[in-house]
């Protein structure tokens, strides 16, 4: 199976939703209801069939969580590196590691021993202690999702998310044109993250035709570069608000307001994009005032910017 | 909930808490994470979890208690939690407009939970009747087991769809965040 494949899967985007937020259910809900049954062996009159139960849901929550952990980890290498999900990722990976290890430990410890009728205190805290953990690393997980949007609305888009955002000073712009380094070998629905001299821009590749946008949303400031990209239309990945990508308006809700679109040309495959002065925020401005460089009417031939193609039609609703 | 600056994060406190309604809370919005996602980890994992205990019980019938008994506790403990996702879920559902396609996959979503619920409740109540500790399951509990976990995995994949392919509760609580960094950012918001 070829390696693209393998990852399209552990993502989930055939299913339209990640494999990993699936699997988590289950080591979740086994947790809780092992130390449920752990308490009630405790308070009860010692219960050889209990202690038995609540092993099986023990070792069925620590498989389970191995097998999660695999797509969990494909879906973080997809993060964007500057996003802060990147970080909170890794938290949430440690912190679960070191449940299952922790639950590892006490299965090690149950089946040895000696009357097993009843889980003691140190197990039952032991249990308490893990279920804080993967309480706290849960709550990570959610703030990837509700709050970053990571696996929202991924399975769209056939080109992998930018991995990160690539800065180019403005003020080394030629005529106000900052070329692109490598953006000429972009393939098809392959998009990048620049940071223009502070302006957070979104450059896409659609057919022969280069776009570049402002990277936010308009509705909840989703992330564009990580969206669809449909002829001249790109849908953001978190509740799929449309914008033409000619004019930056809005083509479909929820979003109200148009994006900023920023001039794209391609002269014998060197791309370069340029940001109108006034949409530089005032640190980046006072910058390129003091080097000295001048506004100047800059006229671009017809053949030079590419024109937009039409050959995908947006899909219907 | 991203993190904020302390005086700015007790100020939100400060005012949420003053305006604070009960659909609010039932969205889990003081926590800053969606609480109906939250609460069904536990039916979703339990119930199946209940079938497979159900299914290795029936298959080998030599009367190994323990099984039956683990079924057992995770109806119960998937009962209760579901019951506290119920509000949390229809407050969840009250904020999507209809016009959207998520207003109707969440219909669907919750009359087919509602089902799940009857049958677990019903497969539950057979338990208890029977006492919980078993030594093997009765072919009618199984066959509710099936059936509720049948109904449930589609159910619980409309409500993936929900957040994954509609973005329900996404950003929700963040908007505020991602807005400064757009602005920051040279972005129109
Ligand atoms: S953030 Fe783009 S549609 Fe909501």
């Amino acid at each position: 199976m070829p390696k693209s494949l393998v990852r399209r899967i552990l993502e989930g985007k055939p299913l339209r939703q990640p494999l990993h937020t699936m699997l988590v259910h289950f080591p979740i809900g086994l947790f809780v209801v092992s130390l449920v049954m752990d308490v009630a062996s405790y308070f009860g009159a010692g219960d050889y069939a209990l202690f038995r139960g609540s092993l099986y849901t023990l070792c069925a929550g620590v498989a389970m969580g191995l097998i999660a952990a695999v797509p969990g980890f494909v879906d973080w290498t997809d993060i964007r590196r500057d996003n802060p999900a990147k970080g909170i990722g890794q938290w949430h990976m440690g912190l679960n590691l070191l449940v299952l290890l922790v639950y590892g430990i006490s299965i090690i410890a149950r089946f040895s021993m000696t009357d097993p009728r009843r889980v003691g205190l140190p197990l039952i805290f032991t249990s308490l202690a893990a279920i804080g953990l993967l309480s706290v690393s849960g709550y990570l997980g959610g703030m990837m999702v509700y709050d970053d949007g990571i696996g929202v609305g991924r399975h769209r888009r056939r080109a992998p998310a930018p991995s990160r955002t690539i800065a180019l000073p403005s003020t080394s712009a030629e005529e106000g044109w900052v070329p692109i380094p490598g953006a000429e070998h972009m393939e098809d629905g392959q998009t990048l993250r620049l940071d223009v001299g502070g302006v957070i821009i979104g450059l896409a590749r659609v057919g022969t035709a280069y776009y570049a946008f402002q990277d936010f949303c308009t509705h909840r400031h989703g992330p564009l570069s990580e969206g669809c990209f449909m002829g001249d239309q790109v849908m953001c990945p978190w509740h799929g608000s449309r914008f033409d990508l000619r004019t930056g308006h809005v083509t479909h809700g929820p979003a109200k307001k148009d994006i900023n679109i920023y001039e794209v040309r391609n002269l014998n495959g060197e791309v370069s994009v340029r940001i109108p002065e006034a949409k530089v925020p005032t640190t980046a401005r006072r910058d390129s005032a003091r080097s000295g460089t001048e506004e100047r009417e800059w006229k671009v031939e017809p053949e030079d910017i590419t024109s937009p193609t039409t050959e995908q039609a947006p899909r219907a609703e | 909930m991203r993190p904020t600056t302390p005086p700015e994060f007790a100020g939100k406190l400060a005012a949420m808490a003053k305006r604070l309604t009960l659909k609010d809370i039932l969205q889990g919005k003081p926590l800053g994470h969606p609480l109906h996602p939250l609460l069904v980890h536990l039916p979703t994992a339990l119930w199946p979890a209940a079938l497979v205990f159900d299914v290795i019980s029936f298959a080998r019938k030599d009367g190994d208690i323990s099984l039956t008994l683990a079924t057992w506790w995770c109806l119960l403990v998937g009962l209760v939690a579901a019951a506290a996702a119920v509000p949390a879920g229809i407050a969840d559902w009250t904020s999507i407009h209809r016009e959207r396609p998520a207003w109707k996959i969440g219909l669907i979503h919750a009359g087919l939970n509602t089902a799940v619920m009857g049958l677990v409740i019903a497969n539950f109540i057979l338990r208890c009747i029977r006492g919980p500790a078993e030594p093997s399951v009765t072919v009618a509990q199984l066959t509710l087991s099936i059936i509720s976990v049948l109904l449930l995995l589609p159910s619980g994949y409309l409500g993936g769809l929900m957040v994954y392919d509609q973005g329900i509760g996404v950003a929700r609580t963040s908007k505020d965040y991602w807005r400064r960094i757009a602005r920051a950012g040279g972005a129109r918001v």
